[in-house]
């Protein structure tokens, strides 16, 4: 693979790690959100697993009240 | 109708719908030897800028959020801007150790404070060592490591796991399970029914993979023989292990092998680092890689100095999986030697030539030599006629000097006029390698006692401090 198809494959994670966050923060759907939380831990998990990405960045928001 | 007349047609059922069924990878991804070849492969100046870009985010939002870190990095002096390097990662930041995790645990200052949400699992540790430590964490944290070993192995979703395996509090392989559900493959989950029932089970489920410790990949192949049943003869082609040194000791790895008739894998985990875990490479058995996608390993001396590619000393980890309770510089004291060159496996990610060789806090000091409890078993290991089965006593202390005795079974089949030359052959052994003295027992086959999950192999009799 070289790294054009790598860059491409990293775009379209990023892609779909915000599409999830956005469903689960806006649908007000439970079913939705729950399944849309699954799909965004896990393409951050690929995301991560390619050497991009951040996992701790869900944490921030919740982490000792700081306002981000 | 029997259970094992409907599983043969749901089996039949399922081998007729094959063809119109798509298959869960592509063929390009079948036919990868690497589960994450991208970083499996990455150049290691590429990987340590990775490490570096990791960590320096993850001492950032430990001292942001989590009040452990915070009071351990000021109490040094440290601040997360000093960390620039990866050298300074080596020199500057304080390293943890499990008894300053278990002092915050306790206080509610080791994870970061309202995450209660997030954390979807709530493992502890088996107490091996000490302390038993909470393992509180998400379901994303723990993944592919254990996919990483078995898709390198040739395991695929066509295969099926069976988990020899309680599924309680201690995470093991509760991990391992994520990453059967992750990888694809058929999980058959043993649960808590007894010996006798999972070689029953193996028999009905027809398993192609066993997960299970190795001490009770042993026992279940032991028991199977006791109910006339031959393990060897099993659907087992694979036997994956961890919780306890497997196969990467030779006696090990060949007991387990000759056992199921089937190959042995050996997998190096620390449960409360989530995954920051080494696994058997599959073109070398004396080595294991650390998954760099999950954690980033130094080597240090004694000092806490680092000790240079190759040599030996304690494995020092921070683990990126665990998002509530990250575990940053964490000493393991396990002691390992480390290699940074790339391997000819493909991949570049750190060797661990002989897997773990000892724990730095088993080591006893006799005649003033060190002697590490893991060393003679595994030098046992190679005197033919003895088995795997290994006693290690430690006696002394108080002003009586320290001394270490072994007891170990014979081999199956051995003569008992056989065990005074076994006897003298280990001494010899231990005294050659080591350089002291130290009394060998070759007692009666299966008089050792059998355990369920871990074995015991050290028996500390020195008195208890209290302070």
């Amino acid at each position: 693979m070289n790294a054009k198809e790598l860059q491409g494959i990293t775009e379209d994670l990023a892609s779909l790690t915000e599409i999830a966050r956005r469903l689960r923060e806006r649908s007000g759907i439970p079913v939705v959100e729950s399944c849309a939380r699954w799909c965004e831990m896990y393409s951050q998990v690929a995301l991560w697993s390619l050497g991009a990405g951040d996992r701790f960045q869900f944490m921030d928001t919740v982490a000792l009240g700081e306002e981000k | 109708m029997n259970s094992t007349i409907s599983n043969k047609a749901i089996a039949g059922a399922a081998k007729q719908d094959r063809s119109a069924v798509k298959p869960l990878y592509s063929r390009a991804a079948q036919a990868s030897p690497f589960w994450n070849e991208p970083l499996e492969t990455m150049p290691r100046r590429e990987l340590d800028a990775m490490h570096l870009r990791r960590l320096k985010g993850l001492i950032d939002h430990a001292y942001r959020h989590i009040p452990m870190y915070r009071e351990i990095y000021d109490k040094a002096g440290v601040k997360p801007e000093d960390i620039q390097s990866l050298d300074d990662y080596a020199k500057k930041l304080p390293s943890i150790d499990k008894s300053d995790v278990s002092f915050y645990q306790k206080q509610g200052k080791a994870t970061v404070p309202g995450s209660e949400e997030h954390t979807t699992f709530m493992y502890q540790t088996s107490g091996t060592s000490g302390n038993i430590l909470l393992e509180p964490g998400n379901y994303a944290d723990n993944v592919n490591n254990w996919a990483s070993q078995w898709w390198a192995h040739g395991i695929r979703p066509s295969d099926s796991f069976y988990f020899a395996f309680g599924f309680g509090t201690f995470m093991a392989f509760w991990s391992a399970y994520q990453d059967a559900l992750l990888l694809g493959g058929q999980i058959i989950t043993g649960g808590g029914v007894d010996t006798k029932t999972r070689i029953l089970q193996i028999q009905q489920f027809r398993p192609t993979v066993l997960i299970a410790t190795p001490t009770y990949a042993l026992r279940l192949a032991e028991v199977a023989r006791e109910i006339g049943v031959d393990p060897r003869a099993s659907s087992v082609r694979i036997v994956t292990t961890a919780g306890e040194p497997g196969a990467i000791v030779p006696a090990i790895r060949r007991a387990i092998e000759d056992a199921w008739g089937a190959t042995a894998l050996d997998l190096y985990g620390i449960s409360e680092l989530w995954g920051s875990t080494s696994w058997e490479c599959p073109k070398h058995q004396d080595r294991m890689h650390l998954s760099e996608n999950s954690a980033y390993g130094i080597v240090v001396d004694e000092s806490g100095g680092l000790v240079p590619d190759g040599g030996k000393g304690e494995f020092v980890l921070t683990n990126y999986e665990s998002t509530v309770q990250p575990l940053i510089k964490y000493r393991t004291h396990d002691i390992v030697e480390w290699h940074k060159a790339p391997c000819d496996c493909g991949r570049t990610w750190l060797s661990l030539r002989g897997g773990v060789l000892a724990r730095s806090d088993q080591m006893v000091t006799v005649k003033g030599t060190n002697v590490y409890p893991t060393s003679v078993q595994v030098l046992l290991g190679e005197v033919r006629g003895l088995s795997e089965r290994v006693e290690i006593h430690i006696h002394g202390g108080d002003g009586v000097p320290v001394s270490v005795e072994v007891k170990v079974e014979p081999r199956e089949g051995v003569e008992a006029a056989s065990f005074p030359a076994l006897k003298a052959q280990a001494e010899k052994q231990l005294h050659d390698m080591i350089g002291v003295s130290i009394p060998v027992e070759v007692v009666q086959p299966q008089s050792l006692p059998r355990y369920e999950l871990k074995a015991k192999v050290v028996f500390d009799h020195r008195p208890k401090r209290t302070t």
